[in-house]
């Protein structure tokens, strides 16, 4: 596992400088006009990243070769997971401190805005990562666009709609926890896909 | 003896091809070379002993393990080389050293920085940067600096110029010199199989042709040279293949069987390569 991260740590560091940017760009935002698309954009750029690393697996042969490696293909899934997870936290973390230095400082904007992104990214994981491990990043590239579009729209009408108000005060909990088993299962179709994939070309 | 590698009434079907490795095994501490024509199934063999493909029906043992796929342990003792399978195009070879550090249990970060300054290779050239040639010393470096007791090579030497083949050559002979030590080595470039391989294996069209000692196998053919009008000289029953040419025709024979009138020919492997599919791999 942990050289699966560190391999994608040498890839990411050669290439999220431009991507970086735009992140920290739209957490600024996110956190000066208290909009949420801005919020979303800030944690999909950063899973893009986490995208970008499965991409550039299948385009090098990558993901065949560490299959003949001493690894096994459930650790091969969990370490791009993890590394998606990494992507979110990074992002709240970031909205967290642009809405702390220039936005509104409330408990419950700051709550809000996390379980927002933290739904979102699990969502967003879940609904991409077994077809593009299954099917290959180019073959899904439709497909997990769609799914951002759809999901950044059903997300800012949700949150700005009554479901969102303060008579719903456990709402920023439960619709993480509710994201975090989809994801879950997310995993377990992951690591079967995978588990079974056969490598007849890349 | 006991095998390295063993397939037993292995079938795996891609589309219309179909390859069938009915009885075939690779001997412990020997090297054993696979030589057939492209589309003949050697990657699609190769990636089945790896676990990257598996088999519609039969047995594969590969080090013992029959689930090679599953068994991480076993890959561990494995260092390989396989057509488009490769390390990350952008990491150098010191970053792949540092990853891989971690992977194998075993894993020699001295043999391999040795290797890397053998084969003159930048440790901090980006891997895309590299020719095919630097490629293949980069994956071979990795391959044989982990104590693997057992080296799958797919073309290892195809693309390469011949001082290359040759280093490369070299160090797999150093390597097998260890009885505990085993290759099993794919080419189209038979004069490597010839100088490196104890067993030769000829694969064609999915199906194992032969399967031999390579020292009895060019021992035991020999090529014999006559004009269109000698032909009727020769017992037709102990032609195995012939091949015309504008002024003379070769004749490809067992050694025993050639008339003491006619001079026999020591073979290459390559032409007995070509005249056996010439003749339809009767032997």
């Amino acid at each position: 596992m942990k050289a699966l991260l560190l391999k994608d740590w040498y890839l990411l560091r050669k290439r999220w400088g431009i991507l970086f940017g735009i992140v920290l760009l739209f957490s600024v935002l996110a956190g000066a006009q208290a909009t949420m698309l801005y919020t979303l954009m800030s944690t999909m750029m950063l899973l893009m990243i986490s995208l970008n690393t499965l991409a550039y697996d299948q385009h090098d042969g990558w993901d065949a070769y560490v299959c003949a490696l001493p690894v096994s293909r459930a650790q091969l899934v969990l370490s791009k997971y993890l590394l998606a997870f990494l992507c979110i936290m990074i992002s709240v973390v970031l909205v967290l401190i642009s809405t702390l230095v220039l936005g509104d400082r409330s408990a419950e904007s700051l709550i809000g805005n996390a379980s927002v992104q933290i739904s979102f990214g699990f969502i967003f994981v879940a609904c991409n990562f077994p077809l593009i491990l299954k099917f290959g990043f180019e073959k899904s590239r439709v497909y997990y666009l769609v799914v951002a579009g759809v999901l950044i729209g059903l997300t800012s009408l949700v949150s700005q709609s009554e479901l969102a108000s303060p008579t719903f005060p456990a709402l920023p909990f439960l619709v993480p926890l509710f994201a975090l088993l989809v994801v879950l299962g997310s995993l377990r179709l992951s690591i079967f896909l995978v588990k079974n994939k056969e490598f007849s070309e890349t | 003896m006991e095998h390295a590698i063993a397939c037993t009434n292995v079938r795996k079907k891609l589309g219309s091809f179909s390859l069938d490795l009915e009885n075939f095994c690779v001997q412990k501490g020997t090297v054993h070379g696979l030589i057939g024509a492209n589309g003949s199934g050697k990657t699609t063999t190769i990636k089945l002993l790896l676990g990257l493909m598996k088999q519609d029906e039969g047995d594969i043992s590969v080090l013992s393990s029959s689930a090679i796929a599953q068994d991480a342990d076993t890959r561990n003792r494995i260092g390989f080389i396989v057509d488009d399978a490769s390390v990350p195009s952008m990491l150098n070879p010191k970053e792949m050293g540092a990853v891989l550090s971690h992977v194998y249990s075993e894993w020699d970060a001295t043999a391999y920085s040795k290797l890397l300054t053998q084969f003159k290779l930048d440790q901090k050239k980006p891997y895309r940067s590299c020719s095919r040639g630097m490629k293949v010393k980069v994956l071979l470096a990795i391959a044989l600096s982990h104590k693997a007791s057992l080296l799958i090579l797919d073309e290892p030497t195809s693309g390469l110029d011949p001082l290359s083949r040759d280093e490369i050559l070299s160090l797999l002979s150093d390597y097998s010199k260890d009885e505990e030590h085993t290759i099993f080595i794919t080419s189209h470039i038979t004069s490597d199989l010839e100088k490196l391989c104890d067993y030769i294996t000829v694969l064609d069209d999915g199906k194992v042709r032969l399967t031999e000692e390579k020292d009895a196998l060019l021992d035991s053919y020999r090529l014999v040279r006559t004009t269109h009008s000698g032909l009727s000289d020769f017992d037709p029953e102990a032609i195995i293949a012939k091949r015309e040419g504008e002024f003379q025709i070769e004749l490809l024979m067992h050694k025993e069987q050639i008339p003491t009138f006619a001079e026999p020919i020591r073979i290459t492997l390559e032409e007995l390569v070509i005249m056996l599919a010439k003749g339809g791999y009767r032997t």
